[in-house]
């Protein structure tokens, strides 16, 4: 079937047209604002697979995100493009329109953003435009859905005739265009002409992509020739910025032909609110209070309630409800048990927590959404150049309150490799959603006036310890070096809009109901079974069972920190495969109904001073399990997979035994 | 023939044209140039951030972030000249 590539700069709505275009919405791994590698979806009327690329400004690529969108079309020629811009930034867009277009391929123009270019009084004329490019222009508004269908008809349409769009370079690098052409013999590249001046342009992907040395060497020689012959014509330029110079002149000639901006008015929404949201004085007051407030909303507001009934449904009605059920049907002791107190107990008390997770989400998505983001970067870019990163790393740490594993992901956006390196090992000390449950319990049973509070304090903990880390780690030699670079484009404030919105809350929460149904129930299961196995076989007492010995290996190592017994180790254990099943096993192991029941034994278990120890363990002592996969797929490297297992254990038993023994000194114990 | 001066000494929210990007770093002058921020745009200075924080540049109609030291040579006249 037919592969058709989507292109566009950041911010341009690439992700919305691609949902418009096909039945799927934006799947895991693509949080709004970041396509983090390139998605596939089946055209609404399956004539073609559509490719969703992440943002790039030009083909040629500065951050490793931005490759993938080059590499994609060297290696698996598309049969037609669609290039998405925004209407009110159509200079700097046409910018990559340019280099597609030379790709040769047939191409469709999605004119998005209308409705804002036509609010601030730009006025363009799509029919020039259309002309002088010789492609398809499709007026669109990707957020609503309009200008779709035609998008639709117009790609069935244009599929079978490639454009010939062709810019003139001058005589010295229309010659190195041919003579590189000659030498790109047997490519699946379209057009050899498109990838000669890729390497004119010094494209180290297209460069990597000639797996022929020789012929590598020989095109270095032709662009060195080529640089002379420009000398020799009175141009100071290397041909790359030649290149560019003679695209820039065309576009910014064909824009004052295309464009009317005497009606021009400028953005006051962002204008007013950035006055506000990125002030020199109030900027980060204005942060802190907002997250504060999330914090406030998520834990005391909204989600306790929520949670409440939840868990009033799960242990009560459910519970006697399945248990009436296998009693009815004759189930045997085992199964009875292994169903209400293994797999109601361990995945329920998990569930109970969705209210809280998915608020989280959507105060995450909604931050993302209206454009807020990018402005944080800015706020906070002081503090973290102080620490050897960049305001860009606080991106992926804000994701990582939702989950570790798109955060990690999201660190693609940062140029430096050193700096993306330090937040990707840093990220797991970002407290995920996944960490909410057991805060929740604790603070609830220990400091119940003050829960909001303390749960606030473990994700400012998180990102106190990762700046002291990254310090450390900026001035250990094999990550210093490379200066660092800070550059962020600002987009306009947005309302983000209330589809979109609970679309991608509800894929993130989708993440966490479908980890429930795997990774949590067959720990909950194994957990279960584990607990009820012991010397003499099955049905042992709790405290002789498998669980209980292997707990019991780690209670000595644990007791400096306050918790040395066996459950604590044995929740510590398997937290390591998702941190809910921490909550999962003590539900199970503490055989308690409720939340309730739940509460009086781990009051009984834990001083208050002893369960901030425990949080603060679990806040930082290894990444789960799929946080560890990532990391390995980023960092393409065993030894820092390895290491960032092994130095989180490190510094959270360190931390937590500081914590116990200090307030133990002060008479907190 | 109007003097240079650096950017940061220019009133914010004052139109002035970008005279020269050569200092700026090769990989930071690349992103400016896809973002059509080049010699000769015009630019403002839109926000100094507290303690040697980021700057906001705003020019047609884009809003860039950038940091001071890195754009402390960012040459511009008036452009009004």
């Amino acid at each position: 079937m037919d592969m058709i590539a989507l292109f566009g700069n950041p911010n341009t709505g690439k992700t919305s047209l691609f949902n418009k275009l096909t039945r799927t919405y934006a799947e895991v791994g693509n949080w709004s604002g970041v396509t983090v590698e390139k998605k596939t979806g089946l055209l609404r009327d399956k004539s073609a697979v559509l490719v969703d690329l992440p943002g790039t400004y030009s083909l040629l690529p500065l951050s490793l995100d931005e490759g993938i969108a080059t590499r994609y079309l060297l290696e698996e020629p598309p049969a037609a493009l669609i290039n998405i811009v925004d209407a009110s930034q159509l200079q700097r867009n046409l910018y990559l329109t340019v280099q597609l277009l030379e790709y040769g391929r047939p191409l469709v123009l999605g004119l998005n953003m209308t409705d804002v270019a036509d609010a601030t009084g730009l006025l363009v004329n799509k029919e020039l435009l259309a002309d002088q490019l010789s492609v398809p222009i499709i007026p669109m508004v990707a957020r609503t859905g309009s200008g779709s269908k035609q998008m639709l008809a117009s790609l069935r349409e244009v599929r079978r005739s490639p454009n010939s769009f062709q810019l003139d370079y001058g005589p010295a690098v229309e010659a190195a265009i041919a003579d590189i052409c000659s030498l790109l013999t047997n490519t699946s590249v379209p057009n050899p002409r498109w990838a000669a001046l890729q390497c004119l342009e010094n494209n180290p992907v297209v460069m990597e992509w000639m797996t022929n040395e020789v012929q590598r060497e020989k095109v270095t020689d032709r662009i060195q020739r080529c640089e002379k012959e420009l000398l020799r014509e009175g141009h100071s330029a290397t041909p790359d910025q030649h290149i560019r110079s003679v695209r820039t002149a065309w576009i910014a000639d064909l824009c004052t032909k295309a464009l009317d901006t005497t009606k021009l008015k400028p953005h006051s929404l962002t204008d007013k609110l950035d006055a506000l949201l990125t002030h020199r004085y109030l900027g980060i007051p204005i942060f802190l209070l907002l997250m504060y407030a999330t914090f406030k909303f998520t834990f005391d507001w909204a989600g306790t309630v929520l949670s409440d009934m939840l868990d009033g449904f799960f242990s009560g009605t459910l519970s006697s409800w399945i248990s009436e059920m296998l009693v009815q049907w004759n189930a045997s002791a085992f199964t009875q048990s292994l169903i209400v107190d293994g797999i109601v107990a361990g995945v329920g008390g998990v569930l109970v927590f969705l209210p809280q997770i998915a608020i989280l989400f959507l105060i995450i998505s909604l931050i993302e959404d209206s454009g807020y983001m990018a402005r944080v970067t800015i706020l906070m870019d002081r503090l973290m150049q102080a620490v050897g990163l960049n305001g860009k790393s606080f991106i992926p740490f804000i994701i990582g309150f939702g989950c570790n594993v798109p955060a990690i992901m999201a660190a693609r956006t940062i140029e430096q490799p050193r700096e993306r390196l330090i937040t990707t090992l840093l990220v797991p000390f970002m407290s995920c959603s996944a960490r909410l449950p057991v805060y929740a319990l604790f603070a609830g049973v220990f400091f119940p006036t003050h829960a909001a509070s303390i749960i606030m304090l473990m994700y400012v903990l998180g990102i106190t310890v990762s700046l002291i880390l990254a310090k450390i780690f900026s001035k250990v030699s094999i990550l210093s070096g490379e200066p660092s670079l800070f550059i962020v484009e600002l987009p306009p404030y947005r309302v983000p809009q209330a589809l979109t919105l609970f679309r991608s809350t509800w894929e993130k929460v989708k993440g966490f109901v479908r980890k429930a149904g795997t990774i949590i129930l067959a720990g909950s299961v194994g957990i279960w079974l584990l607990s009820n196995f012991g010397p003499q076989g099955f049905g042992a007492e709790m405290n002789d069972s498998l669980l209980a010995t292997v707990g019991g290996w780690f209670a000595p190592i644990l007791a400096p920190l306050g918790f040395g017994t066996w459950q604590a180790g044995a929740s510590l254990l398997t937290g390591f495969m998702a941190k809910e099943v921490v909550v999962s096993t003590m539900n199970i192991i503490y055989h308690v109904p409720d939340m309730q029941g739940l509460e009086m034994q781990v009051r009984h278990a834990f001083t208050p001073l002893a369960s901030f120890s425990f949080m603060v363990f679990i806040l930082l002592y290894v990444p789960c399990l799929a946080t560890v996969a990532v990391i390995r797929k980023e960092t393409l490297s065993w030894r820092w997979t390895a290491f960032s297992v092994i130095y989180p254990l490190t510094v959270a038993y360190i931390i937590a035994v500081v914590i116990y023994q200090c307030g133990r000194l002060l008479g907190w114990g | 023939m109007p003097e240079c001066i650096s950017l940061l000494r220019t009133p914010p929210g004052q139109p002035v044209r970008l005279q020269s990007l050569a200092s700026l770093h090769p990989s930071l002058r690349r992103r400016l140039t896809d973002m059509g921020i080049d010699e000769g745009s015009i630019i403002r200075l839109k926000k100094i951030s507290l303690l040697g924080g980021p700057i906001v540049i705003e020019c047609n109609g884009q809003l860039v972030g950038l940091r001071q030291n890195q754009v402390k040579q960012l040459e511009v006249v008036p452009s009004w000249t």
